[in-house]
């Protein structure tokens, strides 16, 4: 005796028809009855294009030296308007400065000479060190002495030198920028211009971030483009792009509270 | 992970709820098959026996019945149902009586067995398949709850790697698994349908057939 007895022989094939009929109608009831999602969901991550990605700290070293010495010629004015620069301490190490000048400019000369030498001679291996581990303690004190030497044109000169060749720290500032960039242009791209004129608003907004992107809070405004409307059309763009797009984990400290000015008519 | 449709579903499933969906439908399957057969043999019995009844109780001689049974047209099939039970008490009856030399009593009690024997025999296939459909209608659910549970399982462990979790993660995986219950559902409701009323149809048609063998031990004691 197999799966069926003798005597059921003559209606078997016809059961196992109708039982194979049976699970057809049921197959095509769930296709054609019930509504299968087949359509793609509207994706609820919005993507940005942008033309230069900002470069990630661990590039092989060779690359990173050669683009940073040719800027000489570039740095020059870098330093006379130098606003770009003073930024990246953050306010905190902006604070720290004031303070200090009077220590650094009392040993001046014994100081600078030495840490000039110092510095010449130690250069490549800094630079070395900097490619290989992160030591913002060893540069930070870097942008102070370009602010204490300002004065001083040569001092200046050799001191961005400096900062150029130790390279981590202007690629991190080049990074900052990139992605405050970003988030400006996000920001800015939600701005109704109708309301900003014709003229040139250059609102100031201070925000602080959460990691997920999202702003804490509310933006307060730190100086007004003069057009209460204009100033509005920036304030609610800025909670309609969030989240806004964030720096990777490492850099995001320096994102934590940020000063952006919006240029809503470029 | 978009295309949410039913091919896709069954498809991207992992393994061990698509060897549960195989599983499921082929008890499925099995278990349909079943249950045509046992409409059609259920239906077939009850056919006959109401055939036979009328005919026996039509009168005419016991004898003749019977050699038309052996020789009519049943003969092909073989004697089924409530015919095999006359023809195994009458023809034990009717050997028993040509002997002669044995009391009437001892008589009656050799053909009631025969009857019994043959009762048996057809009980046992009336009684076919029908523990096969109890299995499917009580164990399909579990198997498929078992598909489910391993499915949901499966997508909430991937939706640990996940930063930030949405239902969009987890939904395809949930509904994947629960299709495995659906088919353990569809498995599962014809055949216990199938198996209570097949139960109660068998039932009734012992009865007749007991009934009916009384009667015919009757008939026999008047003529022994």
């Amino acid at each position: 005796m197999g799966m069926i007895r003798s005597r059921e022989n003559p209606i078997a094939l016809q059961s196992g028809v109708l039982a194979l009929l049976v699970h057809g109608v049921f197959f095509l009831m769930m296709v054609v009855s019930f509504s299968w999602k087949s359509v793609t969901p509207p994706v609820v991550a919005e993507v940005e294009l942008w033309d230069s990605l900002p470069q990630p700290k661990a590039i092989t070293p060779p690359p990173e030296i050669k683009p940073e010495p040719p800027p000489p010629p570039e740095i020059k004015p870098e330093v006379k308007p130098e606003p770009k620069p003073e930024p990246l301490p953050e306010p905190k190490a902006e604070i720290q400065v004031k303070p200090k000048p009077p220590e650094v400019k009392k040993p001046d000369p014994q100081l600078k000479k030495k840490e000039e030498e110092k510095k010449r001679k130690e250069d490549l291996e800094k630079l070395k060190k900097a490619m290989l581990e992160d030591a913002p303690p060893e540069h930070e004190p870097m942008p102070q002495q370009t602010k204490v030497e300002a004065p001083n044109p040569a001092e200046a000169k050799r001191a961005a030198d400096l900062l150029a060749a130790a390279g981590q720290p202007s690629a991190n500032a080049d990074e900052i920028n990139k992605y405050k960039a970003r988030i400006i242009a996000a920001i800015q791209r939600r701005v109704n211009k109708q309301l900003c004129g014709t003229g040139k608003p250059e609102p100031v907004f201070a925000i602080s971030l959460m990691p997920t992107g999202d702003v804490n809070g509310t933006p307060r405004l730190v100086k007004s483009s003069n057009m209460a409307a204009c100033d509005q059309a920036v304030e609610s763009a800025i909670l309609a792009a969030q989240p806004l797009p964030m720096p990777p984990q490492e850099l995001f400290s320096q994102f934590r509270d940020l000063n952006l000015k919006f240029k809503p008519n470029e | 992970m978009d295309d949410l449709s039913l091919l896709t579903l069954l498809s991207e499933a992992s393994l061990p709820v698509q060897v549960v969906m195989a599983i499921l439908v082929l008890a499925s399957m099995v278990s349909w098959w079943y249950i045509f057969l046992k409409v059609f043999m259920l239906r077939n019995a009850e056919r006959e026996a109401d055939e036979f009844e009328n005919t026996f109780w039509a009168g005419g001689d016991l004898g003749k019945l019977h050699e038309n049974l052996t020789a009519g047209r049943l003969s092909k099939k073989g004697i089924q149902g409530m015919a095999s039970i006359f023809e195994g008490g009458f023809k034990e009856y009717a050997k028993l009586r040509r002997q002669g030399g044995i009391e009437s009593a001892d008589l009656m009690e050799s053909a009631r067995r025969a009857m019994r024997a043959a009762y048996n025999r057809e009980m046992d296939e009336l009684d076919a398949h029908l523990p096969f459909l109890a299995s499917v209608g009580s164990v399909s659910p579990y198997i498929g709850l078992f598909g489910t549970v391993w499915g949901i399982m499966n997508a909430f462990r991937g939706l640990a790697n996940v930063a930030q979790a949405t239902l969009a993660h987890v939904a395809p995986g949930i509904a994947e698994a629960l299709i495995a219950t659906a088919i353990g559902l569809f498995a599962a409701i014809p055949a216990v349908i199938a198996y209570n009323r097949f139960a109660s149809n068998v039932d009734r048609l012992a009865i007749r057939y007991e009934s009916f063998m009384e009667e015919f031990t009757n008939i026999l004691q008047r003529k022994a």
